[in-house]
C-alpha cells in the first residue's frame, strides 16, 4: 500500500481529526511501540494525548491516574491483552469511551470485543485504506454512539454455536483464505492461482486447517469452517 | 468424466452434502442454486477427480 501523504483524503482526515478531538482527553495503549509513537506524535492527536503505554497494566494505571474520556487501544499489547484492558476500564470508568483496534480479524475476537463493551471497534488493516474508519469512529464516539462498521457487525453477529467445542488453535488468516477458496469449488491448483501461491503451499494450508478443525477431507473441512463461522462462501 | 463436486446445503438448520458431476465450479453453483434455492452454502471439488481429469487431459 502506498500512503499518499499529499492526498485530499489524508489532509481531510487530519482536519476532521483536529475538530473531532478538540477538548478530548486521550490515553493510548498499543503493543506496537512504533505505531504508538506515531499515533501520539500525529499533529491533531498530540495536543490531546494525556499519556500512552504498551502494556495492559500500564494502560490501566494511566486511565486511573489521568481520567481520560477516550482510550484508544490495540488488541495486541506487549503484555496483557487489549480487550481485557477495555473491560477493566469499563468497570472502573464507564464514562471513558473505549476504541479498540483489532489485529486479528476473526469472529471470536470481534465477539470478544463487543462483549467487552467496546464503544468502537475497528480492524488494524483498515488504516490507510481510505475507508475512513478511524475518522468515522471518532465522529460516532463524539456523538455519544457506538461505532461498529458493517464488516465488524456482520462478523460479530454470527455467534458461534455454543455446542461446539472451542478450537484448540485458531486458523491463520491465510488458512481461512485458502479454505474460503476451497469452498468456492476451486481445486488446489485453482486456489494456488487465485491466491498467487504455490500448489504445495496450498496443500500445506489445507492440511494444517484440516488438522486444526479436526476434519477428515476437504468437504468436512469446509463444513466445519462454515459451522464455526470462519467462512461464508458466496459463489 | 467430469469432475465431482460436493454441494454443501443448509436445510432446516442442518448441513447436508449432495455430490454432482459437472464441468466446473460455476456450473456446480448454478446447479445448486437451481435445485436447492437459498440452501447452498458451499461447493467443494473432489481432488481425486481433479487428478483423474489431469490424467485424462
Amino acid at each position: 500500500m502506498e500512503l499518499r501523504l499529499e492526498s485530499r483524503a489524508i489532509k481531510g482526515a487530519i482536519d476532521q481529526a483536529r475538530v473531532l478531538l478538540q477538548q478530548r482527553r486521550v490515553v493510548a495503549c498499543m503493543g506496537d511501540r512504533m505505531a504508538l509513537i506515531c499515533l501520539c506524535l500525529t499533529e491533531p492527536i498530540r495536543p490531546v494525548m494525556l499519556g500512552a503505554a504498551t502494556t495492559e497494566d500500564e494502560g490501566f494505571a494511566l486511565v486511573q491516574r489521568l481520567n481520560p474520556d477516550l482510550l484508544i487501544c490495540s488488541s495486541d499489547l506487549e503484555t496483557g491483552y487489549g480487550i481485557n484492558l477495555i473491560k477493566r476500564v469499563h468497570a472502573v470508568s464507564p464514562s471513558c469511551q473505549r476504541l479498540i483496534v483489532l489485529v486479528r480479524e476473526t469472529q471470536a475476537v470481534v465477539r470478544e470485543a463487543m462483549d467487552a463493551y467496546a464503544d468502537g471497534v475497528m480492524f488494524k488493516s483498515s488504516f490507510g485504506t481510505g475507508q475512513g474508519d478511524f475518522i468515522q469512529a471518532l465522529q460516532t464516539l463524539a456523538e455519544g454512539q457506538v461505532y461498529y462498521p458493517e464488516e465488524i457487525r456482520r462478523l460479530g453477529a454470527q455467534a458461534p454455536r455454543p455446542d461446539l467445542p472451542p478450537l484448540v488453535e485458531e486458523l491463520s488468516r491465510r488458512e481461512i483464505e485458502v479454505v474460503s477458496a476451497v469452498a468456492l469449488g476451486l481445486s488446489n491448483q485453482g486456489v494456488a492461482n487465485q491466491l498467487n501461491i504455490s500448489l504445495e503451499t496450498v496443500k500445506t494450508h489445507v492440511m494444517n486447517a484440516t488438522g486444526k478443525l479436526g476434519a477428515q477431507g476437504r468437504t468436512q473441512l469446509v463444513v466445519k469452517a462454515i459451522v464455526y463461522g470462519l467462512i461464508d462462501p458466496q459463489g | 468424466m467430469p469432475p465431482s463436486y460436493d454441494l454443501i446445503l443448509m436445510k432446516k438448520g442442518r448441513l447436508q452434502i449432495k455430490t454432482v458431476q459437472v464441468s466446473n465450479a460455476d456450473e456446480a453453483w448454478r446447479l445448486g442454486r437451481e435445485l436447492h434455492p437459498n440452501c447452498i452454502r458451499g461447493v467443494v471439488r473432489h481432488e481425486r477427480s481433479e487428478a483423474q481429469s489431469a490424467e485424462s487431459s
